[in-house]
């Protein structure tokens, strides 16, 4: 019976492998050439199969021999955070770095699970005010402050 | 004496009451980011490299040189203060730092580290200027297959001292090396990994990476446990070092600014094989080993010095060769294209000022260290008081503006939480993300060095070994790998991770 006796490697190797198989796949297509004249594809080819052959061996581990498990993964946060970021990619340019910043800002901090809404409130516009004067005042970053007509 | 001559060409530019405000501006800034926990000096430059667009090439440096000795002695300050280490350098001042605060020398700890590192500093700096105009001489000889094994050593230290397993590390490398490979390549203009988009035809960004991988990917990893935080000096006193203090560490000093300048020049070390070195010898070479771990002052004296010393030195390779040693310096070079300063010898015979400058502005900014920084000691130690619920919605915000501000892209910053979350798994699945940003940054110099050796050698392998210097240079990293692959070595390495 196969059983997985580290998580961490056994996953880890699997990865590997998948990136190792996207890159070959990809890489395959483009021009291989000789030794002496390497194409495009040959060093991305190499590099994938040497991945695959490593992320092999690491996910042959995770099933002979023991090790770490994986720790806890909460939604919570990865939601939240990457969350964050991505409002700040999508409203920087339209809606400017005031509300941008705040925004970032109230939806990292919900990230934990404890979130205080005043507290956050305060420390949200706080952020936002320290930005405006640091990054457009004091550093000239060609931002804008709020949301253009 | 050409020596002097040199440094003062450096001090004449660099002395202006601008340029010394932006290096006490770069010092300040960097300590104080550098001080949050869970951020090391790579994240605390990307952070803060924006602020320095706008100033012209010499004092946008002297600010960098100054944001890397501020975030590296604020990240001293945590590790010693908190024990938690903003990156892996500092690990080891964690082990008698936290020691010694918590025995109530916390003032004692600070003020040998920062001395410490000012001494190696010096040092350092004197080096590069003895070292880097005989080394660029050296770089004269070498060619395509004597940088392909170069940076080829480089990436295997950076196997060596990765924690963990060394089957990851070496996958992590091979997917730095794709991931370096994604966008246009040089030779035949193929479109490589973009997947048809525009904005991926110049390569994926090294601070989205960064950002990514070392900053919200840990963030998302602290906000899985909440930290019982464990502050201990609630005020910092004595930090006048006693007669004893000084009398036991001023040999650590001496001895980790020799070991720290000398693994600095290697590719791949760094500040953390410098300051691993230089704690083993201090154990080794004590009266009483058992002291250690325990808050012995040469324990903080010793790696701090060689810390600092790496530091300082990693530069050379830098400016005599362009190969970037560690990800930080991929980070300054980054810096110096974008202030159009390709850094290689050439900057040496060609802009002297600028060259001698910025040699000048590290010895600045570690006077700066001192003169500046210990007296402030009381706000970096209350900007430790800031709770992390409050802290990381502040940390997150400066990395969207600073990813954001680089480039003007959105994109980047699309590419940033693909790669925090990338980050987050990496740390779940206990793969250290060190080697694959150094191998990102290596990789497209070594497939065209590569290709190159191979035109030169019609397809032969052999020639990495028929070229002398080449054939050292391998022989070192094959010598390093097998030393690695022996039981008993592997032990130890370890147990050294383990402390």
């Amino acid at each position: 019976m196969i059983r997985i006796r580290s998580a961490q490697d056994f996953f880890a190797g699997l990865m590997f492998v998948a990136f190792g198989v996207l890159g070959a796949y990809i890489a395959g297509k483009y021009p291989f050439g000789t030794s002496v004249r390497m194409g495009p594809g040959y060093l991305p080819v190499v590099l994938s199969w040497c991945m695959i052959v490593v992320g092999v061996i690491v996910t042959a581990r995770g099933l002979v021999l023991e090790g770490e498990k994986i720790a806890r993964i909460k939604l919570r946060p990865i939601l939240f955070v990457l969350g964050a970021v991505l409002v700040y990619a999508f409203t920087i340019e339209r809606l400017g770095l005031a509300i941008s910043v705040f925004l970032v800002t109230a939806l990292s901090a919900a990230a934990n699970p404890t979130v205080r809404v005043i507290e956050t409130a305060i420390l949200g516009v706080g952020l936002t005010v320290f930005c405006i004067l640091v990054f457009i005042h004091g550093l000239s970053l060609p931002l804008s402050v709020w949301p253009e007509r | 004496m050409d020596l002097i001559g040199n440094l003062g060409i450096g001090f004449g530019a660099v002395l202006t009451p601008e340029n010394l405000l932006f290096c006490v501006m770069g010092v300040l800034l960097g300590t104080l980011i550098g001080v949050l926990p869970g951020i090391g000096p790579l994240v605390t430059i990307a952070l803060l490299l924006p602020a320095t667009f706008s100033l012209p090439p010499l004092s946008a440096l002297i600010m960098l040189a100054g944001i890397y000795y501020g975030a590296q002695y604020g990240g001293s300050t945590t590790s010693i203060l908190m024990n938690l280490p903003g990156e892996s350098s500092s690990v080891v001042t964690c082990i008698d730092g936290y020691q010694m605060a918590r025995q109530g020398r916390a003032g004692a700890a600070l003020s040998v580290a920062a001395l410490g590192s000012f001494f190696a500093g010096c040092v350092g700096t004197v080096l590069i200027a003895l070292l880097a105009p005989a080394l660029s001489l050296v770089a004269q000889k070498f060619s395509a297959p004597e940088y392909f094994s170069l940076m080829t050593f480089g990436l295997i230290a950076a196997v060596v001292l990765a924690h963990g397993s060394v089957l990851k590390a070496i996958a992590m490398i091979f997917l730095g090396l794709l991931l370096g490979i994604v966008g246009t390549d040089v030779n035949t203009g193929q479109q490589r990994f973009t997947f048809g988009i525009p904005e991926l035809s110049d390569g994926i960004g090294f601070v989205p990476i960064g950002m990514g991988l070392f900053a919200i990917g840990e963030v998302i990893a602290n906000l899985h446990n909440p930290q019982q935080r464990t502050f201990v000096a609630s005020k910092i006193t004595g930090l006048m070092l006693s007669k004893k203090d000084l009398k036991e560490s001023w040999k650590a000093v001496v001895r980790g600014t020799g070991v720290g300048s000398l693994l600095g020049i290697l590719p791949g070390g760094g500040s953390i094989l410098g300051s691993f070195s230089a704690y083993m010898v201090e154990k080794k070479l004590a009266k009483d080993p058992s002291r250690f771990g325990k808050g012995a002052i040469e324990g903080v004296a010793g790696p701090e010095s060689a810390n600092n010393a790496a530091a300082q030195t990693s530069f050379i390779p830098l400016l005599t060769l362009g190969i970037p040693a560690n990800p930080v310096m991929a980070l300054m070079m980054g810096a110096m294209m974008i202030q159009g300063i390709a850094p290689g010898a050439a900057v040496m015979a060609e802009r002297p000022q600028l060259f001698w400058g910025l040699i000048v502005s590290m010895w600045i900014g570690n006077l700066a260290l001192v003169v500046i920084n210990l007296p402030l000691i009381g706000i970096w130690v209350s900007l430790l008081r800031i709770p992390y619920r409050l802290m990381f919605p502040g940390i997150l915000v400066f990395c969207c503006i600073g990813v954001y501000s680089l480039n003007n892209s959105t994109f980047e910053v699309l590419m940033t939480v693909l790669f925090g979350f990338l980050g987050f798994a990496f740390i779940r699945l206990g793969c250290e993300p060190a080697p694959l940003i150094l191998a990102f940054v290596l990789g497209p110099l070594m497939e065209e060095n590569l290709r190159r050796a191979m035109l030169l050698s019609r397809g032969d392998p052999l020639i990495f070994v028929q070229r002398p210097i080449s054939a050292v240079i391998l022989a070192i990293a094959a010598a390093l790998l097998v030393v690695m692959v022996l039981p008993a070595i592997r032990k130890r390495r370890e147990e050294v991770f383990q402390e």
